[in-house]
């Protein structure tokens, strides 16, 4: 079994010794990938395949920043892991428009109520549903309520960032700077996060 | 189309849990991925730096995907090893 400076050296010598270090780093991948990635939608073997040959090339690609903080068959299987998950993404949500996720992802607070709740509980959901609708229309930007609402829907942040022409750090911190106005919103009027634990209990 | 009951309690859910201030941004985060993951899997304790790794993963759907990922893969190879 190689250790982490094997698999550095015998990567960049030439001949043989290269060309049997990349085989054996393709069968890790493929095989990684093939785990992690079971049943989810897309991963077959040709797209394993081609993730495969494509993640191996990063590696070497970028083989002098490895740093050492991890082992080296982690760290190059999470460049593996980063590449497919992004595709799987990518090919996934590639016909859906943020309008389109963001509709999918409408907050209708009746629908968040319990479906058979003592009246007193009731009471409370609806109060509290009513102000979180409320604050989610008014006191939040447009993008703020799109990127929010097509999250829900479960579009991916880097898809969001696509959409948006923006990157998935600043998509992050849009999304935390609305869930955050949402909360300090709800707080001031009085609904504190132990309320809402209990009343949705 | 709207969300599902579960759904708009999972976005009350995730209102609740936001933190005051957004900490690791996600590049940082995947950036610290593979060490995060090998702390993990050995149960050594948390760094200060991973620690802020774990509560980014705490509110990041997309970043907790990836790490789920990664550490299966993970498990797998040093299994079959």
């Amino acid at each position: 079994m190689r250790e982490s400076d094997d698999w550095i050296r015998e990567l960049r010598e030439d001949g043989e010794a290269q060309a049997a270090a990349i085989r054996d780093l393709r069968e890790l991948l493929i095989r990684g990938l093939r785990r992690s990635l079971s049943g989810r939608a897309g991963a077959d073997d040709g797209f394993l395949e081609d993730t495969t040959q494509e993640a191996a090339m990063r590696v070497l690609e970028k083989l002098e920043t490895f740093e050492g903080r991890s082992k080296f068959t982690t760290w190059a299987m999470a460049i593996a892991i980063r590449l497919a998950i992004s595709e799987l993404r990518r090919r996934h949500w590639k016909d859906i428009s943020l309008d389109a996720a963001a509709e999918e992802g409408t907050f209708r607070p009746e629908l968040a109520l319990d479906p058979d709740p003592s009246p007193g509980r009731r009471a409370a959901q609806q109060e509290m549903m009513a102000a979180l609708s409320r604050h989610i229309e008014e006191g939040l930007t447009e993008r703020q309520r799109q990127a929010i609402q097509a999250e829900m829907a479960g579009m991916p942040l880097e898809e969001i960032a696509r959409r948006l022409g923006s990157n998935l750090n600043a998509v992050y911190k849009l999304m935390h700077d609305a869930r955050r106005k949402l909360r300090v919103s709800m707080e001031a009027e009085g609904f504190s996060l132990e309320d809402v634990a209990t009343a949705f209990s | 189309m709207s969300l599902t009951p579960e759904q708009s309690r999972e976005l009350i859910k995730q209102i609740g849990a936001t933190r005051a201030e957004a900490g690791l941004a996600c590049d940082a985060c995947l950036e610290q991925l593979a060490e995060f993951v090998e702390t993990q899997l050995t149960g050594k304790p948390l760094t200060a730096v991973q620690q802020r790794v774990d509560e980014h993963l705490a509110q990041c759907v997309d970043c907790c995907e990836e790490y789920e990922a990664l550490r299966a893969a993970v498990e797998s190879i040093e299994g079959e090893d």
